[in-house]
């Protein structure tokens, strides 16, 4: 039995797994995207609306949450296309922003005030198994024709285009699956807290998949894994230090991107992790 | 002569029984366990500072004087870093795993949101010292605010302000990205202000974050009102008073809630002299017990004043010693449920208790009532204004 | 009043000016953003605080102490948060300056604490009413010291050698290398600067503004980020147009409009911008090709 504390960090843990995955998408092929806060935004609020407003039941209003964070995602993709680098960062900074003064004016979901009256949905064993299955959507991904187009695009653009990949509809999907990603983690938050405003959402929010992603290792999705498990953790095992917490959180980031800038995860120690497992030698053997 | 005897032993008895009836009921276990959910670093870190302090003041003071019914009180104060999910998970941590008997705080509106349909399910109270978002408290039975709420605070801070000088026309400068602020500047003051027969010739608003003030001054001026009334927290209402001054505005100012802190009077000088706050606490009250914690609070903080939320953080660690040794807790483990509910029970109670803020009651809604503290700034420092 | 606004928005953008000169320097030699470089500014406001109380507001002083100290402290941070990463992914250094920029909000928190603080009355106020104009002194001050600064750093990168080194770097650090400039050395000078930039800006809002508390660099950060797009990155001119733009946009939208959406509307001009122009309005000059 895992205590009550422990079972709310791991509800956390799992929302920021799903956030950091939701980040990877699009950067896996070659597109940065500090806004997704914004699709999260776009999550939470719509399936909070959904639930508290007009009384859907939460599954359905979850998958419309999360669909309607794709049809965003596809709108800020389509010109999100014509950029690239820099003004990719700058450009989805920008549209996170924009989502939070938008939901800071809108009446209906409460402004500044904030929203409430979601029920209560979001447990571990829920949290848990879309976490899985997020994690399972990434090696799927990974795999797959989609997979190896993307990291074609994001090894170099121009090379991928002339050897055949539809460069334009790859980066397209990946945004829309990572807006759709992080408007799940978004239906989650509010339904775990079940008290938004648009503060949460800016920048900061935006932020954090991104340091998860980057601390924990670019190169595969399994670095969003970890990184989310370990700046999730960290300030809690922190707890300690009381007001020095945070310093040595942002020292901790510092130090392990100094000693370590391909993150924790890279591909060399996910190949020697593999080699661990039983199932492989029997590979090699062969 | 029998009669004088017996009047006598009938006094006695009658004594006797009043002086066992009203000490305090003793106590089990090793101690009593409060939780403290208080926002000590990120955005609201000097309420949670504060509101930490006092706490620990409070509990010294308590376990020196014998504890609680006469066993220690041992607060665990918790850092929510001003944020809404740490709230959650630190509340659900003091009550499902240290099992504590209430919990102080949390400061913030947002957070206190957040934690009410958890209370529900869990069944202890927490009680606010410094949220003013009117009307949140009724999300729970086990929602309590020992604070007046912005619209309390404001009602007869808007008399003073017309009657002192005069006001017939303002205009509002109000923070519409916070909460607070908002309810206040878009509905509480104009509310007050048209009931006084105020005209509000316009509304202006700006931003959390926002540093620079000089375009709504400008236009402030343009407007000429009597007095200018905000909806504010004091950081950027020092910088509003400022910035006004410095575009030659002479105009009286109005506030309250986030605005009562010494540090608002600290910053504005001279500039916010005869400003009229409406608060929830005097630091510098001269009665003897709000100066005897002034000395302590001063020392143990490196020279710094409390804002209201560490005075009350304090009035509500003496209500909770009263509520429990008043109510029948027994502070047995097999007791806890009942134990909690007592203290609920106890606090919907409170009357005139006799704090460092004033006369605490805590009305039918669950929220601070009583007398406003209405402030004004005098030679860099906060003064009580009479009523 | 319109007037008066306008002046109001050039005073304001003269201080976005002097944070995003500092982005776009950085930018323009490393090609990396400086995600840090808010907090450098928070510093140097804290050390112009220190130094006006405890030298009784003598602020030319402060000033200097102020760059000084920033200056030093921008060193550092690419020696401890960028040359380590000099190789490795480009992302990574966002990463780091991110982690310094939280450790360096947390440490100012521990040793200054939360409240928000302000500078010692320090200029004797003046009042100047130019027709329908009213400018403070320390108005005056500010924009004076903002202008001279920002005709030093012009100065320095046109006419220097060691400007004329920056600008090589930016243009193409291999080339500039083999051609004999001391790469290594021009991206310390150019932090050194750029965080000196930072450090002043600070002074003068805690003298503008009187706020200064831990956190005012998150929302400088974001400005300055804003501006540097504007005015094309890695363009210093362009840098100190796009701060004045910015800031008169942001007071005449306030003025004019619902502070709410002002934000809205700033970031929507960026969208808009890097859709149409994102060369910026000046377009690109020291800057990285992506």
């Amino acid at each position: 039995m895992i205590g009550p504390y422990l079972e709310d960090v791991l509800v956390q843990l799992g929302i920021n797994l799903i956030l950091a995955l939701s980040l990877y998408f699009p950067l896996s092929a070659g597109q940065l995207s500090l806004g997704q806060g914004g699709f999260m935004a776009i999550g939470a609020y719509a399936s909070s609306w959904l639930t508290a407003t007009l009384g859907w039941p939460w599954p359905v209003a979850f998958v419309v949450a999360a669909a309607a964070a794709g049809l965003i995602g596809a709108l800020v993709g389509l010109p999100a296309l014509r950029v690239r680098g820099i003004y990719l960062v700058l450009m989805t900074m920008a549209f996170g922003e924009i989502v939070r003064v938008f939901f800071l004016n809108f009446a209906p979901t409460g402004a500044a005030q904030g929203f409430r009256g979601m029920p209560f949905v979001t447990s571990l064993p829920l949290v848990a198994t879309l976490a899985v299955a997020t994690v399972v959507l990434a090696a799927r991904t990974a795999g797959s024709r989609m997979g190896r187009a993307f990291a074609a695009i994001n090894r170099d653009e121009l090379a991928a285009e002339v050897i055949g990949v539809d460069v334009t509809h790859a980066k397209l999907v990946s945004f829309i699956v990572g807006a759709v990603v992080a408007g799940l983690a978004g239906a989650l938050w509010a339904h775990y807290v079940q008290f938004i405003e648009p503060e949460e959402f800016g920048f900061a929010r935006s932020v954090m998949p991104f340091t998860f992603v980057v601390v924990g290792g670019i190169e595969t999705f399994w670095g969003a894994v970890a990184g989310a498990a370990a700046l999730t953790l960290l300030p809690e095992w922190l707890r300690f230090l009381k007001e020095w917490r945070l310093a040595l959180y942002g020292l901790a980031m510092l130090a392990v991107m100094i000693v370590r800038p391909q993150g924790l995860i890279d591909h060399r120690l996910l190949g020697a992790m593999r080699r661990w497992l039983p199932g492989h030698a029997k590979e090699v053997a062969r | 002569m029998r009669h004088r005897w017996l009047s006598v032993i009938v006094a006695a008895a009658l004594v006797t029984g009043a002086l066992a009836g009203s000490a305090p009921a003793k106590v089990g276990g090793k101690s009593v366990k409060l939780g403290a959910i208080y926002s000590i670093t990120g955005k609201g870190a000097e309420w949670g500072e504060h509101s930490k302090i006092a706490t620990e003041i409070a509990v010294e003071e308590i376990n020196k004087a014998g504890g609680v019914g006469g066993v220690p009180l041992e607060v665990l104060i918790q850092d929510t870093g001003t944020e809404v999910a740490p709230a959650i998970s630190l509340a659900r941590k003091a009550i499902l795993e240290d099992k504590v008997l209430a919990i102080l705080g949390p400061c913030f509106s947002s957070e206190f949101e957040a934690l009410a349909p958890l209370l529900d399910r869990l069944k202890t109270m927490i009680v606010s010292q410094c949220s003013a978002k009117p009307g949140i408290s009724a999300l729970s039975t086990w929602a309590f605010r020992n604070t007046l709420t912005s619209d309390k605070q404001l009602a007869p801070a808007v008399d003073v302000w017309q009657k002192r000088y005069g006001i017939k026309t303002a205009a509002i400068i109000y923070d519409s990205a916070d909460a607070v602020a908002a309810a206040e500047g878009s509905a509480v003051l104009p509310a007050l202000l048209k009931k006084a027969g105020i005209d509000v010739k316009e509304s202006l608003t700006y931003q959390t974050k926002d540093i620079d003030f000089s375009a709504q001054i400008t236009r402030v001026k343009a407007l000429n009102p009597d007095g200018i009334a905000l909806g504010a927290c004091y950081q950027q209402a020092a910088n509003i008073v400022r910035e006004a001054r410095k575009q030659g505005l002479k105009q009286p100012f109005l506030a309250s809630a986030c605005v009562g802190s010494p540090e608002f009077a600290k910053l504005v000088g001279k500039d916010g002299e005869g400003s009229i706050i409406g608060s929830a606490g005097w630091p510098d009250d001269p009665r003897p017990k709000t100066a005897a914690f002034l000395k302590k609070f001063m020392e143990k903080s490196g020279g710094k004043k409390p804002n209201y939320g560490g005075m009350r953080s304090y009035d509500n660690v003496y209500i909770m010693k009263w509520v429990i040794e008043s109510g029948g807790v027994t502070n047995e483990a097999k007791d806890l449920d009942a134990d909690r509910d007592r203290i609920r029970l106890g606090w919907t109670k409170v009357k005139d208790f006799d704090g460092i803020t004033g006369s605490t009651t805590i009305n039918a809604e669950r929220d601070g009532a009583g007398k406003s503290t209405l402030l004004t700034v005098k030679d860099g420092q906060l003064v009580k204004v009479d009523y | 009043m319109l007037l008066q606004q306008l002046v109001n928005g050039v005073m304001l953008g003269a201080v976005y000016a002097l944070i995003a000169i500092g982005y776009t320097l950085i930018f323009g030699v490393l090609g990396m953003l400086h995600l840090a470089h808010g907090e450098v500014f928070m510093v140097g406001a804290f050390v112009g605080l220190v130094v006006t109380t405890a030298y009784s507001g003598n602020v030319m002083l402060a000033l200097a102490a102020a760059m000084l100290a920033t200056g030093l402290l921008g060193v550092l941070i690419e020696r401890v948060a960028f040359r380590p990463l000099r190789g490795a992914h480009h992302l990574a250094p966002l990463a780091t300056t991110i982690g310094a920029g939280i450790a360096l909000q947390e440490t100012a928190r521990w040793y200054f604490g939360p409240e928000q603080k302000g500078f010692p009355s320090t200029i004797a106020l003046r009042l100047w009413e130019i027709g329908p104009l009213r400018m403070s002194s320390v108005q005056v001050f500010i924009l004076a010291s903002a202008v001279v600064l920002m005709a030093a750093v012009s100065l320095f990168l046109a006419r220097t050698r060691a400007g004329r080194a920056v600008r090589a770097t930016a243009e193409d650090p291999t080339v500039a290398g083999l051609l004999g400039v001391n790469v290594g050395a021009v991206i310390v000078l150019v932090f050194f600067v750029a965080s000196a930039l930072a450090g002043a800006a600070g002074v003068l809002v805690g003298l503008a503004y009187n706020s200064v508390h831990p956190f005012i660099g998150v929302q400088m950060g974001i400005k300055g980020l804003v501006v540097m797009l504007l005015g094309g990155l890695g363009n210093v001119p362009g840098a100190m147009v796009g701060g004045l733009v910015l800031g008169v946009l942001e007071v005449l939208g306030v003025a004019y409009f619902a502070s709410s959406y002002r934000d809205a509307f700033a970031f929507g001009a960026v969208m808009l911008m890097l859709l149409v122009r994102p060369e910026g309005l000046l377009g690109l000059r020291l800057s990285r090709r992506d």
